[in-house]
């Protein structure tokens, strides 16, 4: 599903030019669930960003289904963004002056989707992660789990085939954590790829594979 | 849309400090620019209501002399109108107008100084009133007839049909009321309340005995039509001349024909070598274009209307920098969750949307409220410190503020969500810093701008104020304190027993403890000179063209005002009036030729052709304001006065005023039964001409007090927003041993350095509008260097007082807390 092909990211200053990623080659299957470990610094969130098309690699190519979707037009870019992929950030990235409720609909207003049909998705996802009770209430009167609970809702509620999560728990207790990712695990049973940052080696062996990234450079890439 | 609403209220409502501050700014000059612009409406609107207003011109007059220009008039020769109309096609109706000054009197009611001219019938093909009469066909039926306005009416009759009823006129002139015509709406140049025909005036001071106060039985047929081509209708200029031109004909093809069409009826000016042109004025141009000689009354002022123009324009730009500015902090903090709707899928028209939903929002909030303040303010007429808004058009208002609330939200918003955009969603996720610092030089520029115009507004204001100052307190070189004035009874005017009454007068109130002196005049200080002239000359010179004021005074004016005799003595004080005697002031003896005074006395001076011998010479002093310079004058003793109207001056003891003004009114009561006492003081009646200016500044005044309001209002909530920013810097340096003096001064330094720029930047330009605005006074005040040292300092100091609170916060906060907070 997803090739990356020498991706390089970097950032030139006065008198040298500092590499995120160097001649990074990736190649993800569809149903995958891949981990990207690493060292701060290393690289993992932006290759991450990178996958997500948040970000553009300096050079290398980028293809998704055989398709390279370097140098996309912004609209299409969108399309991707709504249709394609999902992310789930660390520190959660709520929409604070929405409530929970709101929060998942969101994706699916950008996305057109009928109000009719809205609710009963958004209804859906809140009844899978027992939620239905705390749909009115806003992020801050939230656990940190249960707002990534909220934020992998939302990530989720357009269907996509791709899950990118950046340390989603990162900021979580070790039993939350374990909450959120149960759930991941479940997604990928039901057939959704995923891929995580993560530091904690423990999450990391939940996924399928792991790849080590250290200082922009793959250093080891491993089936779980 | 419903995405948009929802958040967007609650996003408003979160960040409650920077809502209220953009609305409030809004409000405030949303309601400003609201009443300037009504108020800019109706001076522009004058004398736009008359049916084809577009066609109607007022003949001015211009009078050269050897290349002086001796006067430009706003009032014409008798003939002029007539004459145009005969000779020049493309005139579809002429009419004139000359001013007079009465009393009008019935039985139980009394009023003076009514706006009364003479005019014919064709007055209102020109300027159409709707008329309740009884002989639509004729105007005038016959020369007891006259015409007043509804209000009048209404004041000396009340409610009872005014219609054939009589009243009296100076003295004792008795009318009938022979029509009533609608008022003239405020917005006209011209105010009219009584209209008297040429003819009858001609028939009355024929047939009126003035001895018995009565109208004798004259014929009417002695009294021809004056020629409009004859010498004495073209001699003195007299009369408001207006015509109106037939649809497709334009000035300039008229005025080609002018100097054809009355070269016979000028050749007396012309064989003198003078020369005569007619400046045609469009009615509508008059209120805020013309300032002539004799204007029929004081006419509003365009560049005050461009000053206010100005002003509205730069409150409603400082505001919505403000806006701008505030909404580029708020949604550089919204970065975060920008980036996540992008990383959603959001279109850049969604994340517009909610930028511009927000902007709009609080924008149509503000421009209700500003609608409904002005509303209910302008709702019956406004007057602000004399500035008086009349007319109201709240469609045409609303349509300007919707106009404005669309513009100004779209502006708002757009800058700010170009800052966002420009930014890589990655970044937006991930580093906060980068972004948090952009758009800096912009919003450096926003303050700049509005301190800029704060410290224009600033040195406006006290050049303004000072220049009011000076002119009050300016030595005027005569001493007018404690006068009473008066005009005199116009019930006097032409009878026979007018001296005798002001000899009793005299001696009546000569005899009251209070009053010092008594004097008559053509004319007292703050009050028109009417009469001028420029063939005043000495016998062995020509005429040069410099036009000199001749004012007829009583024998003891010169005495009575403290007025410093130079040269020679004071008229005679004998019962001798209009004597071969006349007095110059310092000025009209250089411009004859002596410098030294004491070489005038006793030479002959030529005033319009008659010989006059110089008695003595005094001092220049201020007759008219000090906006206008002093001009030569040659005085008189004469107790003949313009329009049969002149001024009774009493002078008073500072002690007991009340018993001596009450006994004053007595005599004059006793004295002129008919008449009532109206009096001022002649130092306030002098000062009221720089009301005009003292209310200029006082609005002035106020709008630099907003807009340096609201310009703090904004700076206070980017001193928030930086020094938020900076806390972690703070911190730091704090942690690192920097003390709160130090990061105060950290702090401030920006905003002192921002606000220095637009000082040197404003100062330069304020230096030229204000020389400019100096230059409409002949005698005024230096823009001393000190003006713009305040001007600056206070800036300044309201930047820094705005700025410190701010800074203080962020500098006393434990850098430990600080820290954390990142």
């Amino acid at each position: 599903m997803i090739h990356l092909n020498k991706i390089d990211k970097y950032y030139d200053s006065k008198f040298q030019r500092t590499f995120v990623l160097k001649a990074v080659n990736l190649e993800v299957k569809e149903g995958e669930f891949l981990s990207i470990m690493g060292p701060s610094g290393s690289g993992k969130s932006t290759l991450l960003n990178i996958i997500g098309l948040l970000d553009a690699p300096s050079a290398g190519e980028y293809s998704l289904y055989e398709k390279s979707v370097l140098d996309l037009k912004e609209k299409a870019k969108v399309d991707y963004h709504r249709n394609f992929m999902g992310f789930i950030f660390q520190a959660y990235h709520l929409i604070e002056e929405m409530t929970v409720y709101e929060n998942i609909e969101t994706p699916l207003i950008y996305k057109g989707v009928k109000s009719r049909d809205r609710q009963a998705m958004v209804a859906d996802l809140l009844d899978r992660f027992n939620m239905v009770a705390k749909k009115d209430l806003f992020p801050q009167q939230l656990s940190g789990g249960q707002q990534q609970l909220v934020g992998i809702a939302r990530a989720i509620v357009g269907k996509p085939k791709l899950l990118l999560a950046d340390e989603p728990t990162g900021n979580l207790h070790s039993s939350q954590g374990e909450m959120i990712m149960d759930v991941l695990k479940q997604l990928n049973n039901e057939g959704m790829t995923i891929i995580q940052v993560t530091h904690n080696e423990k999450f990391a062996q939940c996924g399928k594979r792991i790849i080590r990234l250290e200082d922009g450079i793959i250093r080891g890439d491993q089936v779980v | 849309m419903k995405l948009l609403t929802r958040s967007t209220l609650r996003r408003i409502s979160k960040n409650r400090l920077n809502t209220l501050i953009n609305f409030i700014g809004l409000t405030l000059s949303l309601i400003t620019f609201l009443i300037i612009i009504s108020w800019i409406r109706s001076e522009k609107n004058y004398d736009r209501f008359w049916p084809g207003s577009e066609q109607i011109y007022r003949v001015a007059l211009n009078k050269i002399v050897k290349g002086n220009e001796v006067f430009t008039s706003a009032m014409n020769f008798y003939g002029a109108g007539t004459v145009l109309q005969n000779e020049i096609p493309g005139i579809e109706a002429s009419t004139h107008l000359s001013k007079d000054i009465v009393t009008v009197y019935t039985q139980e009611n009394s009023f003076q100084n009514v706006n009364m001219f003479y005019a014919d019938s064709s007055f209102f093909k020109v300027f159409p009133r709707s008329l309740q009469t009884e002989t639509p066909d004729r105007l005038f039926p016959d020369v007891h007839g006259v015409l007043v306005s509804r209000s009048l009416a209404q004041k000396l009759f009340g409610d009872a049909d005014p219609l054939n009823r009589k009243f009296k006129l100076n003295e004792g002139w008795e009318f009938y009321i022979c029509g009533v015509f609608e008022d003239f709406p405020p917005n006209s140049h011209m105010k009219i309340d009584l209209l008297l025909s040429w003819k009858t005036l001609r028939y009355y001071l024929r047939y009126f005995n003035n001895s018995t106060g009565r109208l004798e039985d004259g014929d009417l047929s002695a009294i021809r039509e004056q020629d409009p081509y004859s010498r004495s209708s073209w001699s003195r200029n007299s009369w408001y001349t207006y015509i109106k031109l037939q649809k497709g004909s334009s000035p300039d093809k008229i005025s080609e024909n002018v100097p054809a069409a009355i070269k016979s009826c000028i050749s007396h000016y012309t064989s003198e070598g003078s020369t005569i042109n007619f400046v045609f004025q469009p009615i509508t141009r008059i209120h805020l274009h013309s300032d002539l000689d004799g204007e029929m009354f004081l006419n509003g002022s365009y560049s005050q209307v461009n000053a206010f123009t100005i002003i509205g324009i730069l409150i409603l730009i400082i505001s919505w920098f403000n806006f701008v500015n505030l909404s580029s902090s708020k949604f550089l903090k919204q970065t975060v969750s920008t980036g996540i709707r992008r990383a959603m899928g959001a279109k850049k028209v969604h994340i517009y949307g909610e930028h511009f939903s927000e902007t709009l929002v609080i924008y149509l909030a503000a421009g209700f409220v500003s609608l409904l303040s002005v509303f209910l303010l302008l709702h019956n007429g406004l007057d602000i410190v004399g500035f008086n808004i009349p007319s109201f058009r709240f469609p045409f208002l609303s349509i300007v503020c919707l106009v404005l609330i669309i513009t100004g939200s779209l502006i708002a918003s757009v800058f700010p969500f170009l800052m966002v955009m420009r930014a890589n969603p990655s970044f937006l996720l991930k580093d906060k810093t980068q972004t948090k610092q952009g758009g800096m030089s912009g919003r450096k520029a926003v303050v700049v701008f509005q301190f800029g115009v704060s410290v224009f507004l600033i040195i406006g204001t006290i050049t303004i104020f000072r220049q009011v100052r000076f002119m009050q307190h300016q030595e005027l070189g005569l001493n007018m304190d404690q006068v009473m004035v008066s005009y005199s009874p116009m019930t006097m005017n032409l009878r026979t027993d007018k001296q005798q009454k002001l000899q009793t007068f005299k001696e009546e109130i000569a005899r009251i403890p209070g009053v010092i002196d008594f004097t008559t005049a053509a004319s007292v200080p703050g009050r028109e000179l009417e009469n001028q002239s420029d063939n005043v000359r000495l016998a062995d010179q020509e005429k040069t063209g410099i036009s000199y004021w001749l004012a007829n005074i009583d024998q003891n004016y010169f005495e009575f005002f403290s007025v410093k005799i130079l040269a020679g003595n004071n008229f005679f004080n004998d019962p001798d009036y209009d004597t071969g005697d006349v007095i110059l002031n310092r000025m009209a003896s250089q411009k004859l030729g002596f410098n030294d005074p004491e070489k005038a006395i006793n030479q002959f001076v030529l005033v319009n052709d008659r010989q006059y011998r110089v008695v003595g010479v005094t001092e220049d002093y201020h007759h008219h304001s000090l906006r206008e310079p002093i001009r030569p004058v040659v005085f008189f003793k004469s107790l003949r006065w313009n329009k049969e109207v002149g001024y009774y001056c009493a002078k008073i003891s500072p002690r007991n005023i009340g018993a001596t003004i009450h006994s004053v009114k007595a005599s004059w009561e006793k004295v002129y039964p008919n008449e009532p006492y109206i009096f001022s003081f002649l130092d306030d009646d002098f000062n009221a001409q720089y009301e005009a200016d003292i209310q200029f500044g006082n609005i002035y005044m106020g709008f630099s007090i907003l807009a340096i309001l609201i310009a703090s209002m904004g700076l206070f909530a980017m001193a928030r927003f930086l020094a938020e920013n900076r806390t972690k810097e703070i911190g730091i340096r704090k942690v690192n041993g920097a003390e709160i003096p130090e990061v105060l001064i950290m702090l401030n330094k920006d905003f002192i350095k921002w606000v220095s720029i637009a000082f040197a930047i404003a100062a330069p330009i304020a230096y030229y509008a204000m020389n400019k605005w100096l230059e409409n006074f002949a005698y005024k005040t230096d823009l001393s260097w000190w003006i713009f040292a305040l001007a600056g300092l206070l800036a300044l100091g309201i930047a820094l007082l705005t700025v410190s609170w701010q800074s203080w916060k962020a500098a006393t906060r434990n850098p430990v807390e600080a820290l954390r907070y990142e």
